[in-house]
């Protein structure tokens, strides 16, 4: 009892004065405990002298921030608060004849050092500013890398975007009502994209009525194939941040194009086998911003075409199906 | 593996697939409301990247494609063997002689040169290829269109989302995954959807009152039972009468298509096959795979080129251009690949190459990818990668990216395991436009 109560004693006094001032900090108490016994096993994956790859033991990394606070496969590493619950501590208090005892196949931790981390977690096991290169700036992105760079064709969204809020549930499922298929083209972003992907119900120049509640949001929208005519492009008209317009196998006319002219930032247009003639080249080209076009079995003509090209020769046109040669002879 | 097992692990494929099969018959879903929110993918689960693609068409060349004999040539090696080199439309980029029209859109193209693979079997390479996970004897994994079904469902609601034309067992499956988004096969392109219609001698009003009947007979049954197969069941019934009466069936009807178009994708199945996917990813559905097989060259490497490679150069290229001129290539990624390369040692007894795991080829086209150009490279022999090594999984990971999942998305097997749908696979992103 007596032999205890001195242990006691001469273990508290080995708690550095330094702690005892104040509350632990992590980068100068605990870091250095944890780079000197825990970090050579659980630390990013690498490759090891003899050429092997090397994962974190336990899918455990203590030598970065995410890793601290992310855990492991045993689960938390640290419960702020509960050392008794934080695993980081249980393992490394563990006798030391304990199969399970941490530092694995090393010395184990001095009681000065199992103190401090015990009290480290007890106090709130705050890391401070504490980070090191690499660190992800936000939880669970488990790939690390940086996001890569936007596809080119999302650019304009971004600026588009940036004054609209996303619309929540209950406005899209009624804009959409039973036929249309609405889906943010960001993801989390505001800005939509609409499709009918199903043509069991005629969807006509009225079904577009319902979208305009959302007219702000929508920058794609894709009626290929259904029935509407040229009186629906009035309503898309009015959509100002429309970007990608597919009106393909629509019974919409060269007369009706020229209501598209005021799309402030309509870039792509898809008229592939639609009635649109030569008739319809001029309103095309006065769509200011766009960049591409698809007459692919339209009622164009090669002039046509041609004269669409020199008025905007910045243009994409795409109006013939360039097949391969089916006959065509092996040395070419 | 004895006689025996074989049979045995040939019977539960055959199994699985007919099941799925079944299951899958008419593109069984949990039926959606039709003015739904689709992208309901849980909060957790943000994709890294927009996608680009909605749509896939996977070409398989089933056996083992040689590289060295299409996409990645080596003019001047002897191992390059009598198989002749040509010129692109790129700069820089040449490709094997049998594919000349490839060659004349190689603009819309990238070259994935380095790909590499564990897996030297037809099985167990397949298998990989199409799951991104070892082949085991205790799980089935799902395949790429079924992850893409799960984590973005079905564009078009009243047709399959998931289809595979011409395909045998280890290619496209659902694993693991509900059988709703398991593929819907389908063997002869020309033939158009088997059963697809309402016989003739049943008029509609009579098919109605017949379902009608068999409902009323179900309705206790299915009171009893508020089971999810039972109800799923149910579904299936319903999802295939209503695509029986659905416009979008024309879908799979190539009769639809002009002469000219169907003789330039080539009146072969592969041909047929490209040109079928055509028209179902303009009507909405995700993932159309078409298999052309016979790639196996052990024996007669060089004259198997001359049947091999036409109808991929036709097929891959009337596919391309056609996509483009409609608009489609934008949002539709085009992929062609193998589950292995061919030795560049050429086994002179039987002028064939044997199968080599250690360096391929694939390629990549339209949904976002950049156009002309190669990412990595083999050796001047073609034996070894060079450098930028892509992995199967990391090949897969790219597909994922391009479609805008996420790649840390993951599913509990039966035995409550975790898996993603391209493992550890991680993107190439220098192949994004």
């Amino acid at each position: 009892m007596l032999l205890t109560i001195l242990t006691a004693v001469v273990l508290a006094a080995q708690i550095p004065a330094a702690a005892d001032a104040g509350a632990i900090r992590f980068d100068t108490h605990v870091l250095p405990i944890l780079e000197q016994h825990c970090v050579e096993c659980h630390r990013a994956s690498h490759v090891d002298a003899r050429g092997r790859m090397r994962q974190p033991k336990g899918d455990l990394r203590l030598d970065s921030r995410a890793g601290i606070l992310a855990g492991g496969s045993d689960g938390a590493a640290i419960v702020a608060g509960q050392p008794g619950d934080s695993s980081l501590y249980q393992r490394i208090a563990l006798p030391a004849d304990d199969p399970d005892v941490m530092p694995k196949d090393a010395d184990p931790l001095s009681q000065r050092e199992i103190e401090l981390i015990r009290r480290w977690i007890e106090e709130g096991a705050d890391l401070g500013a504490w980070q090191v290169d690499g660190d992800a700036p936000t939880s669970g992105a488990p790939l690390g890398d940086p996001a890569p760079p936007l596809p080119g064709r999302f650019a304009p969204l971004v600026a588009l975007g940036a004054p609209l809020r996303p619309l929540d549930a209950a406005t899209l499922r009624s804009a959409a009502g039973d036929k249309a298929m609405i889906t943010p083209v960001l993801p989390d972003g505001p800005l939509l994209r609409v499709a009918f992907p199903s043509h069991e119900g005629e969807i006509g120049d009225a079904d577009l009525r319902a979208l305009l509640r959302i007219k702000q949001h929508i920058t794609e929208l894709d009626l290929g194939r259904t029935g509407i005519t040229d009186r629906a492009l009035d309503a898309i008209a009015d959509m100002p941040n429309l970007t990608r317009l597919d009106l393909s196998r629509t019974a919409v006319t060269s007369q009706g194009l020229a209501r598209l002219a005021p799309l402030p930032e309509l870039r792509a247009l898809n008229l592939y086998e639609t009635a649109v003639d030569d008739q319809g080249m001029a309103a095309i080209a006065a769509i200011a911003r766009l960049e591409q076009v698809h007459l692919y079995g339209a009622e164009v003509t090669a002039e046509g075409v041609a004269g669409l090209r020199q008025r905007r020769p910045d243009l994409r046109v795409q109006c013939a199906l360039v097949l391969p040669d089916a006959a065509a002879a092996r040395d070419d | 593996m004895s006689a025996h097992d074989r049979a045995v692990s040939a019977e539960i494929a055959r199994r699985d697939f007919l099941r799925a099969a079944a299951w899958s018959c008419f593109g069984l879903t949990t039926w959606p409301a039709l003015g739904r929110l689709a992208d309901a993918a849980p909060a957790e689960a943000i994709p890294l990247r927009p996608a680009t693609a909605r749509h896939v068409i996977y070409l398989y060349m089933s056996g083992g494609m040689s590289h060295l004999d299409t996409l990645d040539p080596k003019p001047g090696a002897e191992t390059q063997g009598p198989t002749g080199v040509i010129d692109t439309n790129v700069d820089g980029i040449r490709l094997a002689e049998h594919l000349p029209n490839l060659a004349r859109q190689m603009d819309k193209v990238a070259l994935v040169r380095s790909l590499s693979t564990t897996q030297g079997a037809h099985s167990q390479g397949r298998y990989f290829l199409h799951t991104s996970y070892l082949l085991r004897g205790t799980i089935r994994h799902p395949s790429l269109g079924a992850w893409l079904l799960r984590m973005r469902g079905k564009e078009n609601p009243t047709l399959p989302g998931h289809v595979a034309i011409g395909a045998g067992p280890d290619t496209a499956q659902v694993g693991f995954l509900e059988p709703e988004f398991g593929p819907l096969p389908i063997g002869d392109p020309t033939a158009g959807l088997q059963h697809g219609r309402r016989d003739e001698r049943v008029a509609p009003e009579q098919q109605d009152r017949r379902l009608e009947r068999l409902a009323r007979m179900n309705a206790d049954f299915a009171r009893s039972y508020d089971q999810k197969q039972v109800r799923a069941y149910q579904e299936m019934y319903d999802q295939a009468v209503a695509l029986m009466r659905s416009r979008d069936v024309a879908a799979f009807d190539l009769e639809q298509e002009p002469t000219w178009l169907r003789e330039a994708y080539g009146e072969d199945k592969f041909g047929q096959g490209c040109l079928l996917a055509r028209r179902l990813v303009e009507h909405g559905v995700r993932f159309v795979e078409v298999v052309h097989g016979g790639w196996d060259t052990h024996n007669d490497n060089f004259e198997a080129m001359d049947d091999l490679c036409p109808p991929l150069d036709r097929g891959l290229s009337a596919l391309l251009a056609d996509l483009d001129s409609r608009g489609l290539l934008d949002d539709t990624l085009v992929v062609v690949a193998t589950e292995f390369g061919r030795t560049p040692d050429i086994v002179t007894q039987r002028m064939g190459r044997n199968h080599h795991p250690k360096a391929f080829s694939g390629l990549l086209a339209g949904g976002g990818i950049r156009g002309g150009i190669v990412h990595g490279s083999t050796d001047a022999t073609g034996h070894e990668v060079g450098d930028a090594l892509v992995s199967v999984p990391d090949f897969n990971a790219t597909i994922a990216c391009a479609l805008g999942l996420p790649l840390d998305f993951e599913v509990l097997s039966p035995s409550g395991r975790p898996f993603t749908v391209a493992d550890t696979g991680r993107p190439v992103t220098s192949l994004f436009a």
